[in-house]
């Protein structure tokens, strides 16, 4: 009798991992399986039945598409820039937050909408703000500087800054929210120490305060860094769509391009499985850190 | 003296701190502001510069959005979608995610450790590296279009989310508690759903409105997989941009039907967003 029920409670505990193992096996090992196999071909649904194995050209030709590289590299500004300015914008504005204030659970909400606001929702307002004829940015700034008529969106040299001003209205109430809840959590005794040893604010900061942060700063970083990689498609889709040419075109754009626009299903798997090695490259790192916190 | 001299510093540094504040606050609450300001006033009040502050609100462009029934853009349809889809897909990750999250939190396994490990690195996965097979997926399934073309994916987006939020509620429930209820003769089941359950009950709560704004919000799979019947949405707020480009009053307007929902919930889950988006490992 005893045995009976305790190797049925030791079935159910694996039943209870069934359903949420399978749809993620399903959504993500096995899409992935199939897109491995897809890339070695030349697949493309607008030639059915004539596709065949190329072994590794889709692969060979990623490394030297120009379309691709430039995608590679428009990437790497948006993701660097975007999260440097976020971290420094957002440890000064915790700093300064770092007090007691009257209204803070008000302010804490605010700082949350940014970052909940539908993203296409996002890109429209800020298209609409930043329109060259009726934009409101641009009538501050013609009120202000005299200057008439900017067209951020739609230039080859602005582009690219106005995503990243927008990605950085967006997410740096993120960096303020979680330093701020950092800062709030550590002890005021050493802190109360290095003052009364003549230690300046500057001092304190560097060698006392940042070194608690350590472990938020890095997990913040890296969950910004990872989702600026890989989810800006919707806001930089309705800002600017990749454009002009190919000035703010992202590594996700390029490869839904190549697959839903030229229907190169074959080359695009290629690309997408690369960019998904980009990503478990700088991940793994992220993800045994906070592995071994939990465990 | 000095001492006063000291005090109104500081007060004057309060001062300036608190200004720095309001202003940041203006930033970041001003474009969601002017986005429904534009959307309640005339096309002719809207291109109006210096800007019109101060005007009678009309609800034209809401009406006009709702009475457009041309095929693709019958936006009450795209919110009967939107809604179905993410509500479906939050339940499903929600009782999925509570299961594993429940076993993981409480049984010792061999594998534990590596099934955490690859719940976990799913959230790192960019969604473009999968879109393309499970695109393919849904072709020969014959489900393009449909309301499970959407809701798999998205069940899945939330999983890893759903499973590490709730370890971390089941976690902070002592043990004891159940082994108690299962001496009193409770199955585990049972004693999951009246002793465990009730506990959790808040911040199962805030995971499940969190993985409904998820849903509400995604855009990329719904370009792909949707066509006509399943579109959400953000798919079709984005044609406003090319169709309607110059309609700013009724793309505001959709924007902000769009954006309604979840600023109502990030409003309730406040106090669980900061920890949802690291992981728990920053208290909120």
């Amino acid at each position: 009798m005893e045995m009976k029920i305790g190797s049925k409670s030791n079935k159910i505990k694996y039943y209870f991992l069934v359903p949420a193992l399978t749809v993620l096996i399903f959504m993500t090992i096995v899409p992935l399986i199939f897109s491995l196999g897809v890339s070695f071909t030349n697949y493309s649904p607008t030639r059915i039945g004539s596709w065949s194995f190329i072994g590794f050209e889709n692969f060979i030709r990623t490394f030297t598409d120009s379309e691709i590289g430039t995608s590679f590299i428009n990437n790497v500004i948006f993701v660097v820039v975007s999260v440097t300015i976020e971290f420094v914008l957002g440890m000064v504005i915790a700093l300064l937050l770092n007090r007691k204030i009257r209204g803070i659970s008000f302010i804490r909400t605010m700082f949350l909408l940014p970052m909940m606001v539908t993203p296409v929702a996002v890109g429209l307002m800020w298209r609409w703000l930043l329109n060259t004829d009726y934009g409101l940015l641009n009538y501050f700034i013609e009120q202000v500087f005299g200057i008439t008529s900017i067209n951020w969106l739609g230039s080859y040299s602005l582009a690219m800054p106005s995503i990243i001003l927008v990605d950085i209205w967006k997410w740096t109430p993120f960096m303020i929210l979680s330093l701020l809840a950092g800062l709030q959590s550590l002890s005021q005794e050493p802190i109360e120490a290095a003052r009364i040893d003549g230690a300046s604010n500057w001092q304190i900061f560097r060698y006392v305060t940042l070194p608690r942060l350590k472990n938020i700063i890095f997990v913040i970083l890296l969950i910004r860094t990872i989702d600026c990689l890989t989810r800006s498609f919707d806001v930089v889709w309705t800002l600017t769509n990749g454009g002009p040419g190919l000035s703010t075109e992202l590594l996700s754009l390029r490869i839904y391009r190549l697959a839903f626009k030229f229907w190169e299903t074959g080359y695009a798997s290629a690309v997408s499985w690369l960019y998904l090695l980009l990503v478990i490259f700088i991940t793994t790192r992220f993800i045994s850190y906070l592995y071994k916190q939990e465990f | 003296m000095a001492s006063i001299t000291r005090r109104n510093r500081n007060k004057l540094i309060n001062i300036g701190l608190n200004i720095v504040l309001y202003i940041l606050l203006i930033i970041v609450i001003f474009p969601v502001i002017w986005m429904v300001l534009t959307s309640i006033k005339t096309s002719w009040q809207a291109q109006q510069l210096p800007p019109v502050w101060f005007f009678k609100p009309t609800l034209k462009n809401y009406i006009s959005l709702f009475s457009n029934t041309s095929s693709s853009s019958n936006f009450k349809q795209l919110l009967i979608n939107s809604t179905i889809v993410s509500l479906i897909s939050t339940a499903l990750s929600v009782v999925f995610g509570a299961l594993a999250a429940y076993s993981l939190s409480r049984f010792k396994m061999k594998h534990r450790k590596d099934v955490a490990f690859f719940i976990l690195s799913t959230r790192m996965f960019p969604p473009a590296a999968t879109l393309i097979p499970v695109f393919l997926m849904m072709v020969k399934l014959n489900l393009i279009d449909t309301y499970a073309a959407l809701i798999i994916p998205y069940t899945a987006f939330n999983l890893s989310f759903v499973v590490w939020m709730l370890k971390g509620f089941f976690d902070e429930i002592p043990n004891s508690l159940e082994e108690a209820a299962m001496v009193d003769g409770c199955s585990h089941l049972t004693a999951f759903t009246r002793v465990i359950f009730p506990l959790v009950a808040p911040g199962l709560a805030a995971t499940a409105i969190i993985s409904l704004m998820f849903s509400w919000n995604e855009f990329m799979y719904a370009l792909v997989l949707t066509r006509r019947y399943a579109v959400t949405v953000p798919v079709v707020a984005n044609q406003f941009v090319t169709m309607y480009g110059v309609q700013w009053g009724e793309l505001t307007a959709a924007a902000t039907i769009m954006t309604a929902p979840v600023l109502v919930f990030a409003i309730i889950v406040r106090n669980h967003m900061i920890k949802g988006l690291t992981f728990g490992s920053v208290k909120g």
